[in-house]
């Protein structure tokens, strides 16, 4: 009998056997399943029910036995009915459900399991108190952890929590380019809101270049006028992507100085600052701008051209003049982006 | 002499193809053991994962879906109504009518009181001539291209001219894509800054039931095609895709639901025309870009947002089907030649392309080798019948055994066939994968790559049914 002879039924054998153990695993599980749902879905229907008995009860002596259908659940599921509610609560009903996860000992094993070694039982703990409040010793250690999932989280949380040393720590990882997870971080510097500002207006007067590129997007979306001085000062910053978004901020905060900071802007020699600039001059309506911006009509890019033809359609009747005289201008481009925003005037109202 | 000679000869070759088959099954060991690890991850991750934050935020990227049309008609008014109620905060939808002469610009017209706009934008890729452009009353961020006829890669082309996202999502018009996918796919672009595109499972419609644009009603296909191709999609989306995560990236991203970040497709000059693998093409380019300009070059892909298509029934359609994926993956391998073995381009040059271009592209090939040497010895009497047939018996079952595999990861993982008949369907499906339709399918893609040699680059037709009422398969 040669060797293929003998291997090749052995090999056959050793397929069998780990279909067999395969199959068995899948319909073990499948089976499983099954009973589980049946097991648990009444308890765990009667234990909703308790918790939304409990949420509208003013009285907190009465909830005892109320709570003792939640007390029943593993904490697995104790944790899965919390969370399934707590983002759509807020004021009363949302400090009930934290006392409840307080007394079942949730928010003390979420603390403790921010100190864990397993990067997932950080981001489940973090992401309790996310939901339900707590975590303010442990979770801010957290904006610096090694796993990406969990600094997002914890930057997530830090949104319920104006501190100024959390504002702070929120900025300082905005600067940090390789460390991504920058949504989380804006998100929640917009969420925070005037807690925001005076931190943020401090960090862009000390820092410059890539560190206040996202900073300054945070600062458009927040638009206070504290905001001016240090966004003034970035329109001179020597990174072109940096002094364009400076000039969409003082685009939307307004003021003499900014007119004329956005009109020097319109001779910036990146493209995108002088179409941004050209935007914020039509967003701003400042009419008198309109021979300036029609010279941008010449400009050698593309977008500069349509910023400034927008801005001056937005300007109405002004912006239109210049508009047709440059139908007849000698360069072309100019000339051709006049015509396509002449037509586009019929449709002022329609949306862009 | 000569009959001993050609006997043992038959009988290495067998056992140089039972290696081949051994060795190509270890690494999808690997990728199932990689798969494995990426999903346990990826569950963790998902786990009591809350999205209000994303759909409330002011920050959210806005993506810009891109749907092309040709000939949709009878479907395109559900599907562009179910794409504009995904559960995404800042979300356009451009739907391309690529020159259809049936009614399907009409009735988005009609469906959607579409009016006639003049934005000022630039045609940064070039395409086939816009005849029109409208923008809905109804809902602002719809917004449909008319162009005269040019494929389905110039039709996204238009739609990425237009497209004012920063991350565009492609699609085919009939694909159904879940409410919440697009919160799912998002989520590494959110993490990351290194992330240039985001592939999604595709999951088969047939057999399930579909109301308003949605699959209300998950089963296992009980049409024999359909079915087997229930177990490949799963076992290349589940195991295939998520495998590649920690092993060198993905170099396929489907084209039925992709998202790409826009700048660096743009700056890669779009979706390639004369091409009928389009999509794995750009991913390659992409990368390939990623790697020689210092870019953003890591492909995720993302096992939880879900887009569901229609498989063809028909042997005709789906032969058709295969033969032309073939023909694009031997094309874009073609075309990017120099990445094999190249250190240059990373474990992209180093693992996945001569992954690729060993197993996927010729592995059709070896089997066929294999096929026709088994058959010859056993009608020669050369092979005995007891061997050939334990020798086929044991090469497909290692492909049985990595089915049933995957067939588990779905099982502890998002398990949406729920009844205990469909779980038993669906192995009696991968059964029939292994022996009968697999090597229906190596036929499929030896004339592709036959076809492709002959420098045929068509699309041929697919007929399908839509998703007007629920399938019965």
């Amino acid at each position: 009998m040669s060797i293929s002879e003998r291997l090749l039924p052995q090999f056959l054998i050793i397929e069998i056997v780990a279909l067999v153990v395969i199959l068995i695993i899948i319909f073990g599980h499948a089976l499983w399943l099954r009973w589980r749902t049946r097991h648990d879905d009444p308890r765990l229907a009667s234990a909703r029910a308790a918790l939304a008995a409990i949420l509208n009860e003013p009285d907190p002596t009465r909830c005892t036995a109320l709570r003792r259908d939640i007390e029943r659940l593993s904490t697995s599921q104790q944790v899965e009915l919390v969370a399934a509610l707590a983002s759509s609560l807020d004021g009363g009903q949302r400090v009930t459900l934290t006392t409840l996860a307080l007394d079942l000992g949730l928010i003390a094993r979420a603390e403790r399991h921010c100190q864990s070694r397993f990067w997932w039982r950080r981001l489940h703990a973090c992401r309790l108190l996310t939901l339900v409040g707590g975590g303010e010793t442990v979770v801010p250690s957290l904006f610096n952890d090694s796993h990406p999932d969990v600094r997002a989280q914890a930057a997530t949380w830090a949104a319920e929590h104006p501190e100024p040393a959390i504002v702070a720590a929120l900025l300082n990882r905005l600067a940090m380019p390789a460390d991504g997870g920058r949504f989380a971080i804006e998100d929640s510097l917009l969420r925070l809101g005037r807690a925001t500002i005076e931190p943020l207006a401090a960090y862009l007067t000390t820092h410059s270049g890539r560190e206040a590129g996202a900073a300054l997007e945070v600062a458009i979306g927040l638009a206070d006028p504290r905001l001016l001085r240090p966004a003034l000062t970035l329109c001179r910053d020597p990174e072109p992507h940096v002094r364009a978004l400076a000039a969409m901020l003082i685009g939307a905060l307004g003021g003499d100085e900014t007119v004329q900071e956005l009109l020097d802007l319109l001779g910036d020699p990146a493209d995108d600052v002088r179409a941004a600039a050209a935007e914020a001059l039509g967003r701003l309506g400042y009419w008198p701008a309109a021979a300036s911006l029609a010279l941008r009509l010449r400009d050698r890019a593309w977008q500069v051209r349509r910023a400034a033809g927008l801005a001056l359609r937005d300007f109405g009747a002004p912006g239109l003049l210049f508009l047709r005289r440059a139908l007849t201008d000698e360069d072309p481009f100019a000339a051709d982006m006049a015509r396509q925003l002449l037509d586009l005037s019929a449709l002022v109202g329609e949306p862009m | 002499m000569a009959v001993s000679f050609a006997s043992r000869l038959l009988i290495d070759l067998e056992w140089a193809i039972l290696v081949y088959f051994l060795l190509v099954n270890g690494w999808y060991a690997i990728l199932l053991m990689s798969a494995a690890l990426d999903l346990r991850g990826h569950l963790f991750r998902i786990r009591h994962e809350s999205n209000w934050r994303l759909l409330g935020s002011r920050v959210a990227p806005r993506i810009s879906m891109l749907a092309p049309a040709y000939n949709e008609a009878a479907t395109i008014s559900e599907s562009v109504r179910a794409l504009l109620t995904l559960y995404y905060p800042n979300l356009e939808v451009i739907v391309v009518n690529d020159g259809s002469p049936d009614a399907t610009l009409q009735t988005l017209i009609d469906r959607f009181e579409l009016v006639a706009i003049h934005p000022i934008y630039r045609q940064q890729v070039p395409t086939k001539r816009v005849r029109g452009l409208y923008r809905s009353r109804r809902y602002p961020g719809l917004l449909v291209v008319d162009k005269e006829n040019g494929g389905k890669a110039d039709a996204l082309n238009a739609g990425l001219n237009l497209a004012s996202g920063e991350l565009v999502c492609a699609i085919d018009a009939d694909t159904l894509i879940e409410p919440d996918a697009l919160q799912r796919m998002v989520r590494p672009f959110l993490l990351s800054d290194d992330i240039l595109a985001a592939g999604g499972t595709i999951r088969l419609v047939n057999g399930s039931s579909v109301a308003g644009g949605r699959v209300v009603k998950t089963r296992v296909p009980r049409q024999l095609f359909a079915g087997v191709q229930t177990v490949e999609y799963l076992r290349a989306f589940l195991f295939g895709r998520l495998g590649w995560n920690r092993l060198g990236g993905n170099l396929i991203i489907s084209g039925a639901f992709g998202l790409f970040q826009r700048e660096p497709v743009i700056a890669a000059g779009g979706y390639t025309h004369d091409t009928v693998g389009e999509d794995m093409e750009l991913v390659l380019r992409l990368r390939r870009r990623g790697y020689e300009q210092g870019g953003p070059k890591r492909v995720d892909f993302i096992p939880d947002p879900v887009a569901w298509t229609e498989a063809p029934e028909t042997a005709r359609v789906l032969g058709r089907q295969r033969d032309r994926w073939h023909r694009g993956l031997s094309d874009t391998l073609w075309r990017h030649r120099r990445v094999l073995f190249n250190p240059r381009y990373g474990a992209m040059g180093l693992i996945v392309y001569p992954y690729f271009c060993f197993v996927e592209l010729l592995a059709p090939f070896i089997e066929v080798l294999g096929l026709i040497g088994l058959a010859i010895g056993v009608a020669t009497g050369t092979l005995d019948l007891t061997f050939a047939g334990l020798f086929f018996l044991t090469a497909y079952g290692l492909g049985l055994i990595l089915d049933v595999m995957t067939l588990m990861l779905e099982e502890f993982s998002f398990h949406r066939y729920e009844g205990l008949d469909d779980r038993a369907l669906l192995l009696l499906w991968a059964a029939l994968e292994q022996f009968g339709y697999r090597q229906l399918t190596v036929f499929w893609r030896m004339r592709g790559l036959i076809r492709f040699l002959r420098g045929r680059r068509d699309w041929g037709a697919m007929q399908r049914k839509g998703f007007g009422s629920p399938s019965t398969g």
